[in-house]
């Protein structure tokens, strides 16, 4: 068990980031993930209905606590990005000022940017590679709707009513979308 | 503690992504301490939420924030101070204990306690209602939920929980919109909220 925590050489790049954050306080490390993972953060809450000022302050929250837990993080069982994402997620929902109310869903098409972006990407893990393939091997109605209950978390009847399509529609959509992504992420994770 | 009842696709991806308000995120957390098969499937949708931050299109932070952070490293971190509320009688055989309410959204989170026979109360068909039972059993239709169940409340049927079995149940209920008790009880329930 404690062997393991010395070698970090296995993990990816953002782990061993929070790796050495756990073990040495390292701030070179903080400051990488921050410049990765920060305007993300701000971006998926931006998209989850949070308006600019108060994305940015939970993401730097979310930020201030990845420092603070990096010693409750498991490479084993997250890979960062998952990880920083529920730790994004859960603040999101335990937000209690939240100012206005979530009413109008965020019209955003979903785009899926290409992985290479030179200087400033860490190496992204198999897995999160994984599932960004997975997802680009659905049909762009699929993720669609995918997105529409991950992000937005309308029930079914309301998110068919936006896309003006029937509700049975929507329903198989999800269902095959789910099933779709579940086999590829089994086969793959 | 045998679960037959658990959250549908939608409520658990919306839990995943972020998006369920969270009085009922409140209550899908509970179903997830128990039932190992929906954490697996949170677990699945929570490496899809990672990969999608991966692919988001990066906002600008404000040009001090990395600042601003490194300054508050030595901050003690506040927990959030423990409210403590009190267990109300609403009604013949129920007890009512507010949780949380949230104004903005119009969401609550509230515990019920109810003698055996007695009907719940229930949110009528403007919003969802999510319901974890934690002792006793509820009986709605021909459905019956026992401890560690999850039961939502599907706007195209009519929702009809009353407490099943023969001992008093327990349970904790996320809801948008207040909850609609009829007569007197309703009218005690308004006036307290
Ligand atoms: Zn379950």
């Amino acid at each position: 068990m404690s062997g393991s925590v010395q070698d970090h050489t296995g993990w990816d790049e953002n782990s061993r980031c929070i790796l050495a954050i756990a073990a040495n306080a390292d701030r070179e490390s903080f400051a990488r993930l921050f410049a990765f993972f920060a305007p993300r953060v701000k971006s998926y809450l931006m998209r989850s209905g949070a308006d600019a000022a108060e994305a940015e302050e939970l993401a730097q929250e979310a930020l201030l606590a990845v420092w603070r837990k990096a010693a409750s993080f498991d490479p084993a069982r997250a890979t960062a990005s998952t990880w920083i994402f529920t730790i994004a997620r859960n603040l999101w929902i335990d937000g209690i000022r939240r100012a206005k109310r979530r009413s109008q869903m965020v019209d955003t098409s979903w785009d899926i940017e290409p992985v290479e972006q030179p200087g400033e990407r860490l190496i992204a893990t198999d897995t999160e590679r994984s599932v960004t393939a997975a997802l680009k091997m659905l049909p762009p109605d699929q993720v669609e709707v995918i997105r529409l209950s991950f992000f937005e978390g309308r029930p079914h009847a309301e998110i068919a009513e936006r896309l003006s399509l029937p509700l049975g529609t929507v329903k198989s959509r999800i269902r095959l979308a789910c099933g779709r992504l579940r086999k590829l992420l089994e086969d793959l994770v | 503690m045998i679960i037959q009842h658990h959250p549908s696709e939608e409520t658990l991806l919306g839990y995943a992504g972020g998006a369920l308000p969270g009085p009922l995120a409140s209550v899908v957390a509970m179903h997830f301490e128990v039932c190992l098969a929906c954490r697996a499937e949170l677990s699945l949708w929570e490496k899809v939420g990672g990969a999608f931050l991966e692919a988001m299109a990066p906002a600008e932070m404000t040009s001090n924030a990395l600042e601003r952070i490194f300054a508050r490293l030595g901050e003690p971190v506040r927990e959030p101070a423990e409210k403590k509320s009190r267990e109300r009688w609403i009604g013949p055989g129920i007890w009512y204990t507010p949780l949380v309410h949230d104004k903005d959204q119009g969401t609550r989170l509230y515990r019920l306690r109810a003698r055996a026979g007695t009907k719940l109360p229930t949110h009528g068909h403007d919003g969802r209602e999510l319901t974890y039972v934690l002792t006793g059993e509820i009986a709605d239709g021909d459905r019956r939920y026992g401890p560690g169940d999850f039961l939502e409340a599907d706007a195209t049927h009519e929702h009809e929980p009353r407490v099943s079995g023969d001992t008093e149940c327990v349970c904790v209920i996320g809801s948008e919109g207040p909850p609609r008790i009829p007569g007197i009880a309703g009218l005690l329930l308004r006036a307290f909220f």
